[in-house]
This record gives structure tokens, C-alpha cells and sequence, in this order.
């Protein structure tokens, strides 16, 4: 149980996968102008992360570690994903249209989103266990979320100021905030200790 | 051995393929639905398979929608009006939008999935601008001339006041003054309300053209304080108090017995410009209403009959400063 909880708080804070691992950055840039986009993609990103690692982990340990095809775990993950987020797309729209219309639209741009990715590569190479598995993929997206929420408010705020030069307005003053944020979650490096 | 990877990967394939081919036979169909388009003045009428998206259904029914992102809600080029059964709008297209094509229901067609009936209407500018390309009927001589409700328009040439040199000069002395310091628009402003007793409007176009503050901000300033005017004013300004002690006091029948004598409306010019008739709120000194101020200098405990001294007063000043 501890042992869970270690995890949780290190996907969330000292190995935040957008701030430490610089992962899904693309939607992290496009989509931090307000919070508003921000919160609809990081319920994407929970629900799309958790959901396929779910899935990705009795693949890897029931189907390929047993052939010993352990070397095509890439490919077989990004199938799964795609052919998932796909799948659940469908099933969103025909079911519940009103969580289509605020997250569902952002889920096609998750299916090549390398947090996603990541997670599950990321669960393989700890050797976790299905348990712990659903925890980090968990903890990473709500970490995500975290960091996309932290800089679309800050751009949100910036936007009120308005004196963002003209070369750094959009994607580059997102970096540099990004850059600052990931700095001070620097500061929780020795809070919890995860290999 | 080496060939159970490959047997590995191409059984995964099969089962997702099965699985989403399922999904998609059971989920995504939705019957078939008629779209109605709207578009040069008559309706059209036919029936798609539901399931697609409205710019592919429209573009393989002929209607060429312009496009450049193909269906990915970045270009916001593919704009019809949805006028029935296209859902709420999302939040990618909304960017796209101004609030009145909002209300209007106007959609990107590559972002309305076709679920039911759907009726839509097509903006005719795009053909038209399209048909006078194909025709050749678009004749560049006519390029600045358009023609509205049968008559043509056109614009009035820009009327530029010349600025009197003196004035040019009095009014560089001031910009002078001020050369190379920040945030100094309202200390000219003011600099030039009392050298001239208003803003006029030359003089406002050569401060804008020696600060390079474009004419518009020049324009917000002198119209939001109540201490500039952009119409002329007389040299001295009198101010009768009609805040709520001065007017029970008797203020209005001041105002009107002012009115009267200067032979002018509230906001008006004497002819010989000597003096302006201004109302205020209040100017603080309701402890010796009724009140009125000429220039800077306040008169309390006022009554009518001590109008003609006052204004004789200022009449001399002026009388003695034009003399000397």
C-alpha cells in the first residue's frame, strides 16, 4: 500500500511526465491558451492513459512475454492504443454524446500522444505489477494534467497583461513557462525516492 | 522460432480488425439521413449514409466548400449555416467564430457528423465570387467601385484643416517641452487646452504626427476627461453648481437669470467669446450654496443680482489684457 502511494505522488510531482520526462508535448503546447481546452484534453489523457495501460499490460504478460516476442512490444503497443482510442471514440459517440462534445474531440489528437506511449513502455521496464501499473498510469496523467493546468492559467493570466513580446507569443512563451514550472518541480526531487 | 513474433503481431492485428470492423457496423451507422441545402435561392434535397462528416457528404454531392486542412478544424475556411440537426457547437470550432456567427448557427461543415436530418445553407458570396473568376465578367477598372442598393457609393475625400503657423509654433514649443519623456499625452493635452482654452483638431493631428501616437489614442484621451473639449470655448469658464445643495438654494433660477444675460444656452459660446456656461455637479463647497466658479475662482452665497458684477469684473480683465 505504501509502496502505491510512493508511486502516485512520484508520477505526480518529482517524475511528472510532461515536466521531467518532457512527454506530450505537442498537445501540451497547442493546447494550454486556456483552461478551459486544457482540463477537456487532461480528462482525455486520464481516461485514454489509464485505460490503455490497463489494457497493454495482459498483452505484454499474457501474450508476448509467453511466445517470447517480448522485442515487438513497441509496435503492439501502438496498435492497441490506436485501435482503442478509436474504439472508444465510437462507443462515446453513439452512447454519451455530451462527454464527446467536451472531451471526446480530443481524443483522436491522444492516439499519437507520446504520453500514452510512454506509460505503457515505462510500466514494462519498471516490472511493475498490474496493480501498481493502474497507479503510475494514474499518477502520470494527473500529473500531466497538473502541469498542462498550471501553464494554461498562467497563459490565461499573462493574456489579461498583454505585453508578451512579439516573438514569443503562442508557443514560446509556453516553453519558457513550462521550462520555469519544471524548475521548481525540480525542488521535489528528494521528496520520494523511485527507481 | 523466429516467426512467432511475426504470428504474434498478425494475430493482434486480426483480432483489433475484427473488433473494430464490428464496432463500426454496430456503432457508427446511423440509417440513412437527408440533408436539405439552401444555397442560390433554391433547395436541394438528397440522402446520405449518417456517419460521415458534412464536408465530405456536401463535397461529393457538389458543392465545393473551400477547404485547405482537409477536415481537421485548422484552416475554418469550410463555414455553412446549420440551420437544423447539427448539435451543439464544439469547442474546435469555436475559435473560428465571432460571437454573431455563433448565434447564427454557423458550423464548420468538417466538424458536423451527419447523425439525422439535417438541413444547411450556403452562403452565395462564395459561388458568386467563383462564377465571376470562370465568366471573365470581373473587369479590373472597376476595382474600387462597388455598388450598393443601386446606387453607387463612394468615399468623401478627407477634409484637412490647415494648421495656422503661429498656432504651429505655439504648439511645437509645447511638444518641445515635453521631448523624450514617457507618458506625457495628458500633461500636452492639458498644456495645449490652456494655450488654446480647447483641443483644436489641426493642432491634435501635429502632436499626433510629432509623437508618433496614432490619432486614435490621442482621440480616447481627449473625449474620456471632462477637462478637454474638441469644440471651441470662450476665455473664461463659468460653472454654475446644480448639485443637490446649491439647486434646492436656488441654482436653476441662477442658471436661468445667467442664461438670460449672456444671451446663450448651457455648453455655449458668448460672441465675443469672452465667456463659456457650463453646469457642475458640485464642486465642494456646499457650505456656501449656491455656488459658482468663473474660471478658478468660486463665488458663494450667489444670488442674480450680483451676475452683472461679476461679469463686468471679467469683462474689464479681459478689456485691460487685450490693451496692453
Amino acid at each position: 500500500m505504501t509502496h502505491a502511494i510512493t508511486i502516485f505522488i512520484a508520477a505526480i510531482l518529482t517524475h511528472n511526465i510532461a515536466l521531467t520526462y518532457l512527454l506530450g508535448m505537442c498537445p501540451f503546447v497547442s493546447l494550454s491558451r486556456s483552461t478551459k481546452t486544457a482540463f477537456g484534453m487532461s480528462v482525455a489523457v486520464i481516461f485514454v492513459v489509464t485505460l490503455t495501460a490497463a489494457i497493454n499490460w495482459p498483452i505484454y504478460h499474457l501474450i508476448l512475454v509467453p511466445t517470447g516476442s517480448k522485442l515487438i512490444y513497441y509496435i503492439v503497443f501502438i496498435i492497441v492504443i490506436a485501435a482503442t482510442v478509436q474504439l472508444v471514440e465510437m462507443i462515446m459517440e453513439r452512447f454519451f454524446p455530451h462527454l464527446q462534445s467536451a472531451f471526446g474531440i480530443f481524443l483522436p489528437l491522444i492516439t499519437v500522444n507520446c504520453t500514452v506511449l510512454a506509460v505503457s513502455v515505462l510500466m514494462v521496464l519498471r516490472t511493475y505489477s498490474y496493480g501498481m501499473t493502474l497507479v503510475f498510469a494514474f499518477g502520470s496523467a494527473v500529473g500531466w494534467m497538473l502541469a498542462i493546468m498550471i501553464v494554461a492559467a498562467i497563459n490565461e493570466k499573462l493574456k489579461l497583461v498583454g505585453n508578451v513580446p512579439k516573438g514569443l507569443q503562442g508557443a514560446g512563451i509556453i516553453m519558457i513557462i513550462a521550462g520555469i514550472i519544471a524548475l521548481a518541480f525540480l525542488g521535489f526531487g528528494g521528496m520520494v525516492d523511485v527507481k | 522460432m523466429i516467426f512467432v513474433p511475426v504470428l504474434v503481431i498478425n494475430l493482434i492485428l486480426l483480432v483489433i480488425t475484427i473488433l473494430l470492423s464490428i464496432a463500426d457496423r454496430l456503432l457508427v451507422s446511423y440509417g440513412e439521413c437527408k440533408i436539405t441545402v439552401y444555397h442560390e435561392g433554391e433547395s436541394k434535397e438528397f440522402s446520405v449514409d449518417g456517419g460521415g462528416f458534412l464536408l465530405s457528404e456536401l463535397t461529393s454531392h457538389g458543392y465545393n466548400i473551400p477547404s485547405s486542412c482537409a477536415g481537421k478544424a485548422s484552416c475554418g475556411f469550410c463555414k455553412v449555416q446549420v440551420q437544423k440537426g447539427g448539435g451543439q457547437i464544439l469547442p474546435t470550432e469555436e475559435i473560428f467564430m465571432s460571437r454573431e456567427e455563433k448565434l447564427s448557427g454557423i458550423r464548420l461543415s468538417c466538424q458536423v457528423k451527419v447523425k439525422n436530418d439535417i438541413d444547411i445553407f450556403i452562403p452565395d458570396f462564395l459561388t458568386t465570387v467563383r462564377g465571376i473568376v470562370k465568366n471573365k465578367t470581373y473587369d479590373p477598372k472597376l476595382r474600387w467601385r462597388f455598388i450598393k442598393d443601386g446606387q453607387e457609393s463612394f468615399v468623401p475625400e478627407k477634409r484637412l484643416i490647415k494648421l495656422d503657423p503661429r498656432d504651429e509654433t505655439a504648439v511645437d514649443a509645447i511638444l518641445d517641452e515635453f521631448e523624450g519623456m514617457r507618458g506625457s499625452l495628458v500633461p500636452i493635452l492639458q498644456r495645449i487646452n490652456t494655450t488654446f482654452n480647447y483641443l483644436p483638431e489641426p493642432v491634435l493631428w501635429r502632436t499626433a504626427k510629432r509623437l508618433h501616437v496614432p490619432m486614435s489614442s490621442i482621440y480616447r484621451l481627449a473625449t474620456f476627461y471632462n477637462a478637454f473639449s474638441l469644440e471651441p470655448k470662450g476665455k473664461n469658464i463659468i460653472k454654475v453648481c446644480m448639485g443637490t445643495s446649491c439647486y434646492v438654494k436656488g441654482g436653476q433660477r441662477i442658471l436661468d437669470s445667467m442664461q438670460n444675460k449672456l444671451g446663450v444656452e448651457v455648453g455655449g459660446n458668448t460672441e465675443d467669446m469672452n465667456f463659456t456656461l457650463e453646469t457642475v455637479s458640485c464642486i465642494g463647497c456646499c457650505g456656501q450654496s449656491p455656488v459658482i466658479s468663473v474660471n478658478d475662482n468660486i463665488y458663494g452665497y450667489f444670488k442674480p443680482k450680483m451676475i452683472d458684477e461679476v461679469l463686468h469684473e471679467y469683462c474689464k480683465k479681459e478689456l485691460e489684457k487685450s490693451q496692453s
